[in-house]
Order: C-alpha cells, then sequence, then structure tokens
C-alpha cells in the first residue's frame, strides 16, 4: 500500500508519463482512457515484467543481489525502453525510490554500479518487493496501478475534472491488465519480458523532457 | 526462403551467393570490399497464408548495400495471416545498409513480421522501415511487428514488438495515424542527427549503440526522413570505405 501511495518522499509527483506532452500534442482529454489503455499494454508490460524478475533475482540471492545479478536484466529493460528521456526520469525516479528504501528496508538494494547510471524505477520496486514481501502478482498490480494513477493524477491538475472520473480511468486500466497478471508474474528469465512499443508515446516523452513552460519533468 | 551471403574473397571482388525464393535478388555492383544488390518483389505480394523469408549474412569486414526494387503490398486475407521473416546476420566488422520501401498492409490484411539481426564486434546496420495501414482511402490492416537484435553474445540492442491496426488505432501507438516511418540504426550512434525541431522526426537514441528517427504520419511522403537516411547510410558506407 505504502509502495503505491504517491505521497511516498520518493519524487513520483515530476511526473504526468508523458500526459501533458500528449495532451499538447493534441490528444483530447476525452482520449485519455485510451491513452491508459495503450500504457496498460505496452510501457506497463515492459516495467512489471523487468521489476518481477529483480524481485526473482533478489529472492534467488536471498539477501541484496550483487550489483553484477541485475546487469542483465537492466540491459534487457534498457533495450525494451528506446527513449532516452523514458530511461533517464525511470532512472531518477528509481534513485528516489532507493533513497527511501535504503531507510525503509535496508540492504535490499545494493548501489548502483555508476552514479550516472542509478537503477531504474522497476528495478528498484521489484527488489523492494522482495525485501517487503510483495508476492509477484501484486507486484506486477501495483506497477499497473502506479502508472494508471501517474497518468490520472496528471490529467486533474493540467485539465481540472471531476476527481472521481480521475479514479474511475485508473479502475478502468488496471483492469485491462488483470488478464496478463499471471502470465507476467510469472516472468522468471529477462529475455522473456514482453517489448511491445507505443511509437507515439515514446515521443511524447521525448518532447516532454524538453517541453517549453512545463508542469512536469516528465 | 530468399538467401543473400556476401564474403571476402582472397583475391578480387567479394563472393555475392544468392539463393532464390519469391523474392528474387539481383547482384548490381561488387568489389574488393563490398557488394550493391537489388531485392526484387518477383510479382509477389503477400497474400493470406504466404511466408516470404529473406536471409542476410554478411561476412567479416564486407559492406552490403541492399535495395528494394518496388515497394510490397500485404492483400486482405479470408481469416489466414500472412508471414515475412527476415534474419540478419552481420560478421565482425560487417556493414549492411538495407533501402527498404514502403510496406503497406490493405485493408482486411494480417501479417506478421519478424525481423531478427545478429550483430558481431564492430558490424553495423541502418535500415529504413516504413509501415503504412492501408492503401489510399483505406483504414488498412494489422501487423504484428517484431524487431528483435541482439550483439554476438545475445546481448540486447534494440527489442521492440509492435501491434497496428487499421480498424482498431491504439491511442499512443499510432493514434489516428497510418504510417510509422523509422530509420533504424545499431551497432553504432550516427555522428550526425539532424537538430529535432518541433516538426522533425523523433529522435531516440538508444542505450546500446545505435539511434531510431522516427515520424508518425499520413503519407509516406511527409516524414521527413529521406535525408535522415541519407545521411546516416552515407556515413556508414564512407566509414566502410564504400561508394
Amino acid at each position: 500500500m505504502l509502495l503505491a501511495d504517491s505521497r511516498l518522499p520518493a519524487g513520483a509527483h515530476v511526473s504526468s508519463n508523458a500526459l501533458e506532452a500528449a495532451l499538447r500534442d493534441g490528444l483530447a482529454p476525452s482520449a485519455v482512457a485510451a491513452y491508459l489503455a495503450s500504457r496498460q499494454r505496452t510501457v506497463t508490460e515492459v516495467e512489471a515484467g523487468a521489476a518481477v524478475v529483480a524481485r526473482r533475482i533478489a529472492l534467488d540471492a536471498e539477501r541484496a543481489p550483487a550489483p553484477e545479478a541485475l546487469e542483465p536484466l537492466l540491459r534487457e529493460w534498457a533495450a525494451r525502453t528506446p527513449s532516452r528521456a523514458q530511461r533517464e526520469v525511470a532512472c531518477a525516479l528509481g534513485d528516489g525510490l532507493r533513497r527511501l528504501a535504503d531507510v525503509l528496508w535496508p540492504g535490499a538494494v545494493p548501489a548502483p554500479i555508476s552514479r550516472e547510471r542509478p537503477w531504474p524505477r522497476p528495478l528498484v520496486l521489484g527488489l523492494v518487493a522482495a525485501a517487503a514481501g510483495l508476492a509477484a502478482e501484486d507486484l506486477v498490480r501495483l506497477v499497473a496501478y502506479d502508472d494508471a494513477q501517474t497518468v490520472a493524477a496528471a490529467l486533474l491538475k493540467l485539465e481540472p475534472g471531476d476527481p472521481r472520473s480521475a479514479a474511475a480511468l485508473v479502475l478502468e486500466a488496471c483492469a485491462l491488465l488483470e488478464p496478463r497478471v499471471a502470465e507476467l508474474a510469472a516472468l522468471e528469465d529477462p529475455v522473456h519480458i514482453p517489448c511491445t512499443g507505443a511509437p507515439l508515446t515514446e515521443g511524447w516523452a521525448e518532447a516532454q523532457s524538453t517541453l517549453p513552460r512545463r508542469l512536469f519533468r516528465a | 526462403m530468399t538467401r543473400i551471403s556476401i564474403l571476402r574473397a582472397e583475391r578480387g571482388p567479394v563472393r555475392v551467393a544468392i539463393t532464390p525464393g519469391l523474392l528474387q535478388a539481383r547482384t548490381i555492383e561488387r568489389h574488393a570490399t563490398g557488394a550493391q544488390v537489388a531485392l526484387v518483389a518477383g510479382g509477389a505480394t503477400l497474400v493470406g497464408g504466404d511466408h516470404l523469408g529473406v536471409d542476410v549474412h554478411v561476412g567479416a569486414r564486407c559492406t552490403l548495400d541492399l535495395e528494394d526494387v518496388g515497394g510490397m503490398v500485404a492483400y486482405p486475407t479470408d481469416g489466414r495471416r500472412s508471414r515475412f521473416d527476415v534474419r540478419i546476420r552481420l560478421d565482425r566488422g560487417a556493414t549492411l545498409v538495407w533501402r527498404a520501401h514502403p510496406f503497406v498492409i490493405a485493408a482486411g490484411a494480417a501479417v506478421d513480421r519478424d525481423m531478427t539481426a545478429t550483430l558481431d564486434d564492430g558490424a553495423a546496420l541502418c535500415l529504413r522501415e516504413t509501415l503504412v495501414l492501408g492503401r489510399t482511402g483505406e483504414r488498412g490492416g494489422q501487423i504484428r511487428n517484431r524487431l528483435h537484435v541482439r550483439d554476438a553474445e545475445a546481448s540486447p540492442l534494440h527489442l521492440e514488438d509492435l501491434e497496428l491496426s487499421g480498424d482498431s488505432p491504439a491511442a499512443g501507438v499510432l493514434g489516428p495515424h497510418r504510417v510509422l516511418d523509422s530509420v533504424i540504426q545499431l551497432g553504432r550512434r550516427p555522428a550526425a542527427t539532424a537538430e529535432d525541431g518541433p516538426a522533425g522526426p523523433v529522435m531516440l537514441h538508444l542505450d546500446a549503440p545505435g539511434a531510431i528517427a522516427r515520424t508518425v504520419a499520413d503519407a509516406t511522403h511527409r516524414t521527413g526522413l529521406d535525408g535522415v537516411f541519407a545521411q546516416w547510410s552515407e556515413e556508414l558506407l564512407t566509414d566502410a570505405g564504400f561508394g
């Protein structure tokens, strides 16, 4: 529950998951549900898959895994994340979560291999899930919820509307991933993590990183 | 399965071995370090149940400049999917430039297009990939387009599966648009990446050496990628001492 809370001091509030750039590029606010649905089928599967494999690596290591044990996973995740802006924000958010984890679950997350390259958020989330005893299926749902809630919360700031409809959007989006939860939760080999791309979303992520007068960093 | 393989000879021009399949390959020119080959869709288009395959192997320190002659159209199927598989193997220091024409997925067509490439040390690949949903006035069919590229140690360079459908456009994937045009360079970062202005292509700088310039558009002539492809492919060919 704690991990899914956007009030957690881990810096997740700086992201709109590129919604701000998408709206400026002409995505209709009424199409946000469709945007959330596409994210669940694309980027969320990659992130959830990476988190599940990180959790598995941590459980197999029976303590904090050596950084080298995470490297192949890091490469597989990065090769599925073609947008540099998306990788950078995932690493910035991952670093925020790691610093929090160092206090709440000491030893769960190893120091990154290099200071310039912090662990991306899905990897840190997976390691924390292992330390906190979160089941793989719940971890997948957490990633799905986190992705949708990030967009929905940003929507309320960018296009103020009824917060109850925003909550409904989140529920609806999470339900879309539900049929895939068991398969994603069973992932063990990083090679098998899905790699479904979303060209417009990746373009918006890049645009967001240089958007003038923006509200959100990502 | 159409096979194209080029290898350095001890003396004289590279050896080009071609096995014809549904697509015909013709050697245009060859010299000591490389060859230029044209790939002709031998009257071929893709209809339901068709399985097209192309296998490209570029030997160590060789360069292959491969050009499609004419684009390809996948036609409506009666429930049967068609397949188009491409395997690329680049040995040490090999270079492949593939000047591909648009691949049109007509309304009612369902295609699985699977491209797998393996790049050994120092190898580089530059390819144009233009996916078009529908002929003029159509919304277009459905394609599962997979591009999986790894190095010789199986470490990933770029992995992307795209699910595009003219009948059920997905917001954030292709949205209401019908053309996805990309210039994909792997194995080496392009030195020149045009400044991406507001209307220019999206530049994706990959984590592994390589980059993708990409435009989502409504017509193939408005993607602004001809210049990028010319620049990147020229740079690779020049580095390889070709052209």
